[in-house]
């Protein structure tokens, strides 16, 4: 079924034609979550909560892209686990044990060798603490531009922030990032080796 | 290291120019830049790098269904049917419904409540004129013009059951022989007061057709004429001074804001308006009926208008009592049951 027939239906309270819409985006609602909080379960619970919130707000979407849509309920809500985080920092501490041990779940895999697949998780982890070491505000755009791959204007309509904010926060977060990957460069493929190594 | 001593604004043209966000322009003087600009080469070269690192991150998959449970998540009617399905609308509408049905009832209440502006507007009839007098005696005329006013009323009280005007009218000489010489006694001084030298109710129907005239004159008179001037009985000093005593009256009248006294006294001889000619035609020949039943029928037609009149608005009154009465129990039902409504929301 079209989207915006899902939506309409779903608008009118055909909580069926809503979970179909939750099938089709929550792996993308999950991903962003898990890149903005780093912790798989606050991710689940800001994703699901993200969805509830959706499903309550329809009346307020008005046409625009759903996926931005939703996704700025996501950033939302993630901002919001983040805040509790923050008043409880035992919390953050035991997340990221749990990122620590809990391997990412990836949509391709693709035919590896145990060495390879052990050397791409500690990859991703180091890129992922990385991310984790932004200011919430810059990793907030750094996950939606680098990791979604959006435009600009979409992180406006996600965000709410000027052009001119989103630009400038994009590329502190990235000459963060640029300077904390230097510091696990053993662990980079040499393809990705920085210039000044 | 490279890039780290890049001012903030060419990390932006860099990040920007990576993501193909920058405009034709920019994106020109970047690249000219960097064709002779090597740190800023290796500065885009790192964020390049670095931007593919992050992209390189796998999209992951959710753990678990975030599908929406249908028998916790009910579904959505549409928002009209949630406000009235909370309650609160037929709460709200219940309120105001009965605060409306409320003012409808007062105000019905107060356009009927007797001396109102309306009812005082209203032609005054016979029947009522005494009434109306005794309640509302203005205090703007000297006292002794208002007692005699209000004798005057007390005395036309018995028009209903009119002695013989015969009688009346030996009665009446008799009145005024006796109120002659009790003005008489006091002419010197203050007017007597008009009430206790008024004759018996039954005696004065002559004299309620004629009593402002002597007594008007004898506002004036006592003080100037002396004792003699006083003693001249009202009926004679009637005719004489009625010409004189209408414009006196119409001069009270212009001076009293109320003019309840004033109808008061001219409606009775069924000559409000006019001035003397008109007053002797009452005064003199006040013993032949037919003079008098003309004006009692246009009194009376005046009335019966103004008691239409009247009735036409007190049923429009009734009309809102009706009204605010029927609202208010449909309005409280209203408010109930919006009121039970969310309490189970």
């Amino acid at each position: 079924m079209d989207e915006n027939k899902l939506i309409h239906a779903a608008r009118h309270g055909d909580i069926d034609a809503f979970n179909r819409l939750v099938l089709a985006y929550q792996d993308t609602a999950y991903t962003v979550a898990y890149r903005i909080i780093g912790e798989p379960d606050a991710a689940a619970d800001a994703t699901q909560e993200a969805f509830i919130s959706a499903y309550y707000k329809l009346d307020q979407f008005h046409g625009e892209r759903f996926k931005s849509w939703l996704l700025r309920i996501v950033t939302n809500a993630c901002y919001d686990e983040l805040r509790r985080r923050q008043r409880r920092p035992a919390a953050s501490l035991d997340g990221l044990e749990n990122v620590t041990f809990r391997p990412d779940p990836d949509l391709n895999p693709v035919p590896e060798s145990p060495e390879q697949h052990a050397q791409r998780r500690e990859l991703n982890r180091a890129i992922q603490d990385c991310l984790d070491a932004l200011p919430d505000d810059q990793r907030v755009v750094a996950v939606l531009v680098d990791v979604e791959d959006y435009a600009y204007q979409e992180i406006v309509a996600i965000t709410g922030l000027p052009l001119g904010t989103v630009k400038s926060r994009l590329s502190r977060a990235r000459a963060r990032m640029r300077d904390c990957l230097r510091a696990v460069r053993e662990l980079l493929p040499s393809e990705y080796r920085l210039m000044d190594e | 290291m490279t890039g780290n001593t890049l001012p903030d604004r060419d990390l932006e043209l860099l990040s920007a120019y990576i993501d193909g966000e920058l405009d034709d322009r920019s994106r020109a003087d970047l690249e000219r830049r960097l064709a002779g600009d090597a740190p800023l080469r290796d500065a885009l070269a790192d964020l390049r790098a670095t931007v593919a690192l992050v992209r390189e991150l796998p999209r992951l998959k959710a753990p678990r269904s975030f599908a929406l449970d249908p028998a916790v998540h009910k579904r959505r009617a549409p928002w009209w049917k949630r406000l009235f399905a909370t309650g609160t609308v037929l709460q709200l509408s219940g309120a105001l419904g009965a605060a409306a049905s409320v003012v409808l009832i007062v105000a019905a209440l107060l356009l009927n409540a007797p001396g109102t502006e309306e009812e005082r507007a209203l032609p005054p009839t016979p029947e009522s004129q005494p009434t109306q007098v005794g309640f509302a005696p203005e205090p703007t005329g000297p006292p002794d013009t208002e007692l005699r006013l209000q004798a005057t009323a007390t005395q036309a009280m018995p028009t209903a059951s009119p002695p013989p005007v015969a009688d009346m009218a030996l009665e009446e000489d008799d009145g005024m022989a006796a109120f002659g010489g009790e003005v008489a006694g006091d002419a010197a001084g203050s007017a007597p007061p008009a009430a206790e030298m008024a004759p018996p109710p039954g005696t004065i129907e002559t004299f309620d057709a004629a009593p402002a005239e002597p007594l008007a004159a004898g506002q004036s008179q006592p003080a100037s004429e002396g004792e003699g001037a006083a003693q001249e009985t009202a009926a004679n000093s009637i005719p004489s001074d009625a010409e004189e005593a209408a414009p006196l009256f119409q001069a009270e009248q212009a001076e009293q804001p109320a003019p309840a006294a004033t109808t008061i006294i001219a409606m009775p001889t069924g000559t409000a308006t006019p001035a003397g000619p008109s007053l002797k035609g009452t005064l003199a020949p006040s013993a032949t009926a037919p003079d008098v039943a003309p004006d009692e029928a246009t009194a009376r037609d005046i009335a019966a208008a103004g008691e239409a009149q009247a009735q036409n608005e007190e049923s429009d009154h009734r009309w809102l009592a009706a009204l605010g009465i029927v609202l208010l129990p449909v309005s409280l039902a209203l408010f109930v049951f919006g009121r039970k409504k969310a309490r189970r929301a």
